[in-house]
């Protein structure tokens, strides 16, 4: 997790997991116009005004937790739910606003506060470029004609009585996609956005959210197809301290995929052939799709830079592909914005998903034995997970000098000095997550925690490794 | 001394007992002295998580926060 875990964060698993409970249990169509009652009354209240609000939030909740918009209307759950049992796959935008979860907060993007001292030295006066700043009554005032909220004022007051507000949603925003209707809810522009999912962490009231995979998954599951699990590298210590690998690796299987596979095996092969290719500077990787999407709408200039390498998860599916084509392809990791890459992959879910499909169906990891994946990635595959490790791969194979962001907004200042040919390095490693990959908006833990236990099994796998040998 | 037992069962992990064992690193010294942790696999209370476990009590929906005052007032005692 990027942050502590909150109330939006349970009440969005438990909305997934009662979905999910349905859809195991073939009760879709007959319970679905239940749950926000449901839910209601499995303690899901006194966050807004009236139960009806809340129920009506609920049911926004659940259309996502189907796979459908969010639309606002008197369309009934089993409308959409039909809907949605017949799709093959939930296509995108993923992100979405739930409107009547919006505050539509105030966009009064600068603020006085009483803690304004009237000072002698009037440095908010004195920035100010627009001179939209007087003294009345013994305090600063803002002209909110002249003022074009930049901000500087809030900087320079020594007393930090000017407060620069932002919208919590448009602020996680670094690729500026999100903008207010003129009833000040929030509206995402998908020509802009990258899917990062930033905002669905950014709101505090839980407005925006993804559309969950869930309703495919588990039809596949019931149908008994020959569901293939692609495993994240990001996956280490995800279930848990005390859950190892092996464990989630019999928990898929007892959920009835009929095999588990490590996207780090492809990251090991992307290494390669990243640190082989060809280009006249420097190249950018194009295993994150949130990044290579940011380079795509805001930097297009520098595309030619980004590698020409599919990314592992569409490298592994295409290879599991041409073995199987009929065969049902789940990613699982923590990205949202894997969810709109377009691939070999039927569909993606987030730790978070899956978690919620072993609760629904009783699985508790902690107690299950353990089994072994039949091929293991190297080190340098699995470090992919981390901030940094694709670096790491590629420097193992060829001494390059690295330039390495995480988080859109270092991506961003990095990309900047790039295009300004401030840069000196032959690779640029770019993460849209804060730590990389462990820092996703679908994980379960602390990127902290995540990369402890990472760092942990790799070290032991080496130790086991000197031992064989 | 205060037996803590923590379910790691995947339930609970869902609604977040990672943090509640984080949490127990932060507390004051003194307190954590007190307190012997245990990870459990089910305190059986599933649809209730998170759940732990207090010198043999058990409490559900634990929050970082709730767990704090819980042991201060154990530790008090």
């Amino acid at each position: 997790m990027p942050r502590l875990l909150t109330e939006i964060d349970k009440i969005r698993r438990q909305v997934l997991t009662e979905v999910a409970r349905l859809a195991f249990n073939g009760q879709i169509l007959r319970k679905i116009e239940d749950l926000p009652y449901k839910l209601y009354e499995q303690g899901i209240r006194n966050y807004r005004c009236c139960q009806f609000k809340e129920r009506a939030v609920l049911k926004e909740r659940i259309r996502l937790a189907l796979g459908e918009d969010p639309v606002l209307d008197r369309e009934p759950l089993v409308h959409a739910a039909i809907r949605s049992l017949k799709k093959e796959k939930i296509k995108g935008p993923m992100l979405k606003v739930i409107d009547i979860a919006c505050d539509h907060c105030p966009i009064d993007a600068i603020l006085v506060t009483d803690a304004c001292r009237n000072c002698v030295a009037h440095s908010c006066v004195n920035t100010c470029p627009k001179k939209a700043i007087q003294i009345v009554n013994g305090k600063a005032m803002i002209d909110k004609e002249k003022c074009v909220e930049c901000g500087l004022c809030a900087k320079a007051c020594s007393f930090g009585a000017i407060v620069h507000i932002q919208r919590p949603c448009e602020r996680s925003c670094q690729a500026n996609a999100i903008s207010s209707s003129e009833d000040r809810h929030a509206i995402i522009d998908a020509n802009k956005c990258v899917a990062c999912g930033a905002c669905t962490i950014g709101c505090p009231f839980g407005a925006i959210s993804y559309k969950s995979e869930i309703l495919p998954v588990v039809k596949k599951l019931r149908a008994k197809s020959e569901v293939i699990a692609l495993i994240a590298p990001a996956i280490a210590g995800q279930f848990g301290r005390g859950v190892t690998l092996n464990q989630v690796v019999r928990g898929l299987k007892e959920l009835g995929f009929a095999k588990v596979k490590e996207v780090a095996l492809g990251a090991d092969e992307i290494a390669d052939l990243e640190a082989n290719e060809k280009t006249a500077t420097w190249l950018t990787n194009s295993c994150c799709p949130a990044y290579k999407k940011y380079i795509e709408k805001q930097f297009p200039e520098l595309e030619s830079h980004l590698s020409k390498q599919l990314s592992p998860m569409a490298y592994l599916a295409k290879k599991i592909r041409l073995e199987k084509p009929e065969s049902y392809l789940v990613f699982i990791g923590p990205c949202l914005a894997k969810k709109e890459e377009v691939c070999e992959v039927d569909a993606v879910l987030t730790f978070e998903e899956l978690a919620c499909l072993f609760v629904a169906r009783d699985i508790n990891l902690a107690t299950l034995s353990e089994m072994a994946l039949d091929e293991r990635a190297t080190k340098y595959g699995v470090g992919f997970a981390c901030a940094g490790g694709v670096s790491k791969a590629i420097t193992n194979i060829k001494p390059i000098k690295v330039k390495t962001a995480s988080g859109l907004e270092e991506c961003k200042t990095m990309l900047l000095l790039a295009r300004a040919g401030k840069i000196e390095a032959d690779f640029l490693e770019g993460m849209a997550c804060l730590e990389g990959c462990i820092g996703g908006p679908g994980t379960l833990v602390e990127a902290k925690f995540a990369r402890r236990v990472l760092e942990k099994e790799l070290s032991e796998e080496e130790k086991e490794l000197k031992k064989t040998v | 001394m205060i037996n803590l037992e923590i379910c790691l069962g995947t339930a609970c992990h869902l609604m977040g007992s990672e943090e509640i064992f984080s949490s127990i690193e932060k507390l004051p010294k003194n307190l954590r002295a007190k307190i012997i942790v245990k990870g459990m696999h089910c305190l059986g209370a599933c649809d209730q998580g998170p759940n732990v476990r207090l010198n043999g009590t058990i409490y559900h929906q634990m929050t970082p926060l709730k767990l704090a005052e819980l042991l201060a007032e154990y530790g008090g005692e």
